[in-house]
C-alpha cells in the first residue's frame, strides 16, 4: 500500500524488523499454532538500500527522457506536437527569468497547502468522530456518504456561484478533494480496530482519551498516513481542475493558456512541474510518516 | 468464608456468584424467546483459592468470568467481590484471555506495563515490569515485539500484564487453550509458581479436565441437566490434595474419570 521505512524501525527496536506485519497479521502470528520457540529472525534489509532504490527509480525517467528526445528530434513528431526536452527547459528558464514561473508554482502550491490542510483536518476530525462513536456513525454516516457520492467536480458551478472565482473557491475545491480520502480511511480504520485489543485494554481500566492514544491511534496510523497521501494526490488533481476552469495564475492556468497560444513547450513544462511538485509534497508526507512511527511506534502497513 | 488462610486474606479477595444467569436475544427469524445460556449459578471462591470452571463448549463458562471482570453483565443475579457488587470494569480483577491480545506495535515490556495500576510512579512501574518479566521468564525478550516471540511467550507476557495490575482476583479465560501440549504443561507449572509467590484468588475457565484437576482447589462443573436448555452447576468437586501434585496421582485419575463421566452425559 504505502512504502515502509525500514531504517526507522531498525533504529528504534534494534532487533529484527517486524517487516510488513499488519496489526491483525501480527496477532495471528503470535497466537497461531506456533511452537514455543522464537520466530526465525526476519531478513534484515541491507544498509544503503535507499540509495540503490533511488538509483533504480531513476532508470525509467532517464529512458523516457531519451525516448522523448529521440522522437522529437528525428521528425516522428512535429515541434508543435512534441517539442524537444531542451526547448521545454528553455521555456522554463524564460518563464523563470520573467518571474512568472515562480508565481504560478507558488500560487498553486499555496492553494494546495491550504486546501489540503483544511480538507485533511476536517477529514481527520469527522472521520475520528464517525469511527469512534457508533451513534455518530448512525447519525451522520449516511449523509456524508451521500455527499461523497457526488462527483466532487460537480460542486464547481455552485462554488463559483457562492464563493466567486477568487482564491477561496479554489481552496475550497481542493479541500473537498482532500477531505474524502482522509475521512473514509480514518473512519473505516477506526471502526475496524481489533475489538479484542480494545476489550483487553478496557479490562485494564484504560478508556477514553487514553484508550484512543494507546490502542486506536497507533492501530490506525498507517491507514491515516495512506489516507493523507491519497488526499494530497487528490488535492493536486482538484487544484488543476479548479485552475483549468477559471484562473489567471497557477499551473492549471499555465496549461490552458499554453494550449490557447499553441505553446506545447510550456504545456509540457506545466505537466513536469506538477509531477515534481506532487512527488515532493508526497515525500514530505513520507517524512511525517517516519516521524509518527518514531513517536508512536506504529507498525508500518505495507 | 472465614476459613481462608490468614496469610492470603490481605490481598486475595472472595468472589461470590449469586444466581448468575445469562440470556441472549433471540436470533433474527428465530423464536421470540431469548436464548438462555446460563441459569442460577451460585458459588463462592474463597480468598486465595484456585477455582476451575469446566463444562461443555457454549455452556457459558466465559460468561461467568466476564461477569466477574465487569466485561459483560449477567442477565440475572450478580457477582460480588469481598461483598461489594461488580459494576463495570473492576479494578480488583485482571483478565488473561485465550488469545494473548498483545498490541503488536509495543514491545513485550511496554505491553506488560499496560496492566500497571494507574498512578504508579514511573520508576516503580518499570521495576515491577522487569520483576514480572523475570517471573514469567521473559526478561531476555523485554524489547521484542509480539510478532517476534512464540505463542507460549506471548501468553506468558499476557499473564505478566494481568499480574502487573496487582489483582486480588486473577481471571483466566482458557489461557493455555491455544498452546501446544508441552507448552501448556509448562504454563500450568508457571501459574502454580506464581500462585505460591502471590496467592491471589484465581478463577480458571478451561475445557481441559486434567488441567482443572492439576491446578485447582475446587472444580465447578457446568452442565445442562436435560441435555438442552440453560446450563447450571452440575457439581462442585473438592480436589483435596496438596500442591504440587503428581499428574499421575491415582486420586486425580479417579476424579478425572468422574468428571469426564459428568461431562460426557451432556453430549
Amino acid at each position: 500500500m504505502t512504502h515502509q521505512s525500514e531504517t526507522t524501525e531498525q533504529g528504534r527496536t534494534g532487533g529484527p524488523d517486524p517487516d510488513g506485519v499488519r496489526p491483525g497479521g501480527a496477532l495471528e502470528n503470535a497466537q497461531g499454532a506456533a511452537p514455543d520457540a522464537p520466530h526465525p529472525t526476519p531478513f534484515r534489509p541491507r544498509r544503503g538500500r535507499g540509495t540503490a532504490a533511488a538509483g533504480l527509480g531513476l532508470i525509467i525517467p532517464v529512458i523516457l527522457l531519451l525516448l522523448w528526445h529521440t522522437l522529437s528530434s528525428n521528425g516522428t513528431f512535429t515541434p508543435a506536437q512534441l517539442p524537444e526536452p531542451a526547448k521545454v527547459l528553455s521555456a522554463g528558464v524564460e518563464l523563470a527569468r520573467r518571474g512568472d514561473l515562480w508565481i504560478h508554482v507558488a500560487i498553486s502550491t499555496q492553494r494546495v497547502f491550504w486546501g489540503f490542510l483544511i480538507g485533511a483536518g476536517l477529514g481527520l476530525a469527522l472521520g475520528a468522530w464517525i469511527g469512534l462513536s457508533r451513534w455518530a456513525s448512525m447519525l451522520a454516516g449516511p449523509s456524508i456518504g451521500a455527499l461523497r457520492a457526488v462527483p466532487s467536480l460537480a460542486w464547481v458551478p455552485l462554488l463559483l456561484l457562492w464563493i466567486g472565482i477568487g482564491e477561496n473557491s479554489k481552496v475550497t475545491l481542493v479541500a473537498i478533494g482532500a477531505f474524502f480520502p482522509v475521512y473514509t480511511t480514518v473512519s473505516a480504520a477506526l471502526q475496524h480496530v481489533d475489538r479484542q485489543w480494545i476489550e483487553a485494554a478496557r479490562s485494564f481500566g484504560i478508556n477514553g482519551l487514553r484508550l484512543f492514544t494507546t490502542v486506536q491511534l497507533p492501530a490506525v496510523l498507517p491507514s491515516v498516513v495512506s489516507g493523507l497521501r491519497l488526499a494530497l494526490a487528490q488535492g493536486w488533481l482538484f487544484l488543476v481542475a479548479a485552475e483549468l476552469l477559471g484562473a489567471s495564475m497557477g499551473l492549471g492556468f499555465l496549461l490552458t493558456d499554453s494550449q490557447d497560444n499553441g505553446r506545447t513547450d510550456r504545456l509540457l513544462l506545466a505537466i513536469l512541474l506538477l509531477a515534481i511538485l506532487g512527488k515532493l509534497t508526497d515525500a514530505l508526507l513520507g517524512l511525517f510518516e517516519r516521524w509518527t512511527q518514531r513517536r508512536w511506534g506504529a507498525v508500518s502497513s505495507t | 468464608m472465614s476459613a481462608a488462610p490468614a496469610a492470603t486474606s490481605t490481598t486475595a479477595a472472595e468472589v461470590d456468584f449469586r444466581g448468575v444467569g445469562k440470556a441472549f436475544p433471540a436470533a433474527r427469524g428465530g423464536g421470540s424467546e431469548p436464548v438462555r445460556v446460563l441459569e442460577d449459578v451460585t458459588f463462592t471462591a474463597r480468598p486465595g483459592e484456585i477455582v476451575a470452571v469446566v463444562g461443555p463448549s457454549g455452556c457459558g463458562k466465559s460468561t461467568l468470568l466476564r461477569a466477574a471482570a465487569g466485561l459483560g453483565r449477567a442477565t440475572t443475579g450478580g457477582v460480588g467481590i469481598d461483598g461489594s457488587p461488580v459494576r463495570g470494569i473492576d479494578p480488583r480483577c485482571a483478565v488473561a484471555f485465550q488469545e494473548p491480545r498483545l498490541l503488536p506495535w509495543r514491545s513485550v515490556s511496554a505491553n506488560v506495563s499496560l496492566g500497571l495500576p494507574r498512578g504508579l510512579p514511573r520508576a516503580a512501574g518499570r521495576q515491577r515490569v522487569s520483576e514480572l518479566l523475570e517471573l514469567v521468564g521473559l526478561a531476555g525478550h523485554a524489547g521484542h515485539r509480539p510478532a517476534e516471540i512464540s505463542g507460549g511467550m506471548a501468553q506468558r507476557a499476557s499473564l505478566a500484564r494481568a499480574l502487573a495490575r496487582n489483582p486480588r482476583v486473577l481471571l483466566l479465560d482458557e489461557p493455555f487453550g491455544a498452546l501446544d501440549a508441552l507448552t501448556r504443561l509448562r504454563m500450568q507449572d508457571l501459574l502454580l509458581d506464581i500462585h505460591v509467590q502471590d496467592p491471589t484468588t484465581v478463577l480458571l475457565v478451561t475445557h481441559d479436565v486434567e488441567e482443572a484437576l492439576y491446578l485447582s482447589d475446587r472444580v465447578v462443573v457446568l452442565g445442562r441437566p436435560e441435555g438442552t436448555g440453560p446450563a447450571g452447576i452440575a457439581e462442585i468437586l473438592d480436589v483435596d490434595l496438596p500442591r504440587p501434585r503428581s499428574r499421575e496421582d491415582a486420586a486425580l485419575a479417579r476424579m478425572r474419570g468422574h468428571l469426564l463421566g459428568l461431562l460426557g452425559v451432556e453430549r
